[in-house]
């Protein structure tokens, strides 16, 4: 299956411990998908292109990887 | 004493690689990162293995590379993407080793002498660290392991992507010393092609040559070069972070157009000097000597130099002595494609300096307080905020100086020579 970059607006929490952890991944629809469970955060290359911190996410009982580049976040899309 | 273990790393074709880890589609087609040929940097900065495989060399010009690959895709670079990734690489060989020394953005030594008994467990390591870049960067490197610099640095130039070379005491003749002279790093074009005509063409020639002659002929450097052909460098590797003292400050711009004239050179020339001025203030240096670089249409470059009769950070005087010093000597026979400036014997401005007889210093501190005044300025409201007339009578080639990009080059190999230059070349 072909994946897509696909750059996306994240809500995110930051800790007083000074971790960020995502709480939720906005679509370009407006729908928004709570991260149920962040499972593991390193560094990683995509396949997609590009590098970051990879959050490992269970979002309706799915993983997925979201990536925070720099400044932005995105997704590796199913859609283009 | 027990051998040292120096890793050299350098990551393949950088540029070109970073581009195709941002878009990995970039990988199936021959591509190249060049200078913008609009601003008259057209040359490749790095290109990708299609685009080797084509003929396409670094350095050589954006039209000779389309030439030899006509559907070549150029992009231009994004040095702040090049610099987040590199020292990204840069901190996980500081995982590794506390003596890391980086060469460039791209290559780094790291001395892992005290982690390790054996070099096997070293080329062990270091593949665990190259997979580790790869996981987490996408980036391939290649790997030289020896027991100093020069040779690790030079078994990494040996080495293909994601290879390691190891140079040992008990082989480096057979697998060191057949290879051209060329290769062996302290030894530029200019050096080898003398060696050459000394019938010096391998790195074995010169490790064998006389030592009173390359002292001769070269002068220290000579002997320098045949020590690193023997294995011999003592070169330390520096701890993570340690910055050489700045040894020189310089600026070359390629310019819009090519400069005919003492007048045209004088625009620019004023634009370089107010601006590595205010680097010298910044750093709290002053310099002694002045040289000026020159370079031709016909891509040849010229360097006259002067020592100032008193130290200077003074925009004013690095203007006007930069222009007697061309008027002395230097013939404006050919219009110039670039043009810049390199201040060398820097050191902490003094301000209990000896006077001179000859010197106003009232007037120069007046001069200082006024240039530090349109540093100010030119901080806050933009480079060519308060500018001289001069520069006003040719826009068109004055303004680009303003906004020419700097990109800090790597550290010369005698003595950590420092420039900011344009990346033109």
């Amino acid at each position: 299956m072909d994946l897509y970059k696909k750059y996306v607006d994240v809500i995110a929490m930051h800790r007083k411990s000074g971790k960020m952890m995502p709480m939720y991944i906005c679509w370009e629809d407006g729908r928004k998908y709570k991260v149920d469970q962040v499972l593991n955060v390193s560094r990683r290359v995509s396949p997609v292109g590009g590098c970051g911190v990879r959050y490992v996410c269970v979002v309706q009982g799915q993983r997925k990887n979201l990536f925070l580049e720099k400044d932005k976040w995105f997704v590796e899309s199913c859609q283009p | 004493m027990r051998d040292r273990t120096v890793v050299h790393m350098d990551i393949n074709h950088c540029y070109a690689q970073i581009e195709e880890v941002r878009r990995p589609e970039l990988r199936r087609r021959a591509m190249a990162v060049g200078g913008d040929a609009s601003r008259r940097h057209g040359i490749i900065l790095a290109k990708n293995d299609a685009a080797a495989a084509a003929g396409v060399k670094t350095g050589e010009t954006l039209r000779e590379a389309v030439r030899k690959c006509p559907g070549l895709l150029i992009l231009p670079p994004d040095y702040d993407e090049y610099m987040r990734l590199t020292e990204y690489v840069r901190e996980i060989y500081a995982d590794w080793s506390e003596y890391v020394e980086p060469y460039g953005l791209d290559e780094a030594w790291i001395d892992v002498t005290a982690l390790y008994d054996s070099a096997g467990s070293a080329v062990k390591a270091a593949e665990a660290v190259m997979w580790r870049i790869e996981q987490e960067t996408g980036l391939t490197v290649s790997a030289g392991i020896s027991w100093n610099k020069v040779f690790a640095k030079l078994g990494s130039d040996m080495a293909g992507a994601r290879q390691i070379v190891t140079i040992g005491r008990d082989h480096f003749r057979e697998l060191v010393w057949p290879r051209p002279v060329r290769e062996l790093m302290h030894v530029g074009p200019a050096a080898a092609g003398k060696l050459q005509l000394m019938g010096v063409h391998t790195i074995g020639d010169l490790a064998m040559y006389p030592e009173t002659a390359l002292r001769e002929v070269f002068g220290l450097p000579g002997e320098i070069m045949r020590t690193a052909a023997r294995g011999d460098d003592p070169g330390r590797v520096a701890a993570y972070g340690y910055r050489k003292p700045q040894a020189a400050l310089g600026m070359t711009v390629t310019m819009m157009r090519d400069a005919d004239s003492f007048t045209d050179l004088s625009a620019v020339f004023c634009i370089v000097a107010e601006q590595l001025s205010a680097r010298l203030r910044q750093m709290g240096l002053e310099c002694r000597v002045i040289a000026a670089a020159l370079r031709t249409n016909d891509l040849k470059w010229q360097t006259v130099q002067r020592k100032l009769p008193v130290p200077t950070d003074l925009g004013e005087e690095l203007w006007r002595e930069s222009m007697s010093l061309l008027k002395e000597k230097y013939t404006l026979a050919k219009p110039l494609r670039a043009a810049g400036l390199t201040l060398t014997e820097l050191r902490p401005a003094d301000r209990d300096r000896q006077i001179s007889l000859f010197t106003d210093e009232n007037r120069r501190d007046r001069l200082r307080s006024l240039e530090k005044a349109c540093d100010d300025i030119r901080e806050r409201f933009g480079a060519g905020m308060v500018r001289r007339g001069c520069t006003l009578m040719d826009t068109e080639l004055a303004d680009p100086v303003y906004t020419a990009e700097h990109i800090p080059g790597p550290a010369g190999s005698f003595g950590g020579r420092k420039s900011v230059t344009d990346g033109s070349v």
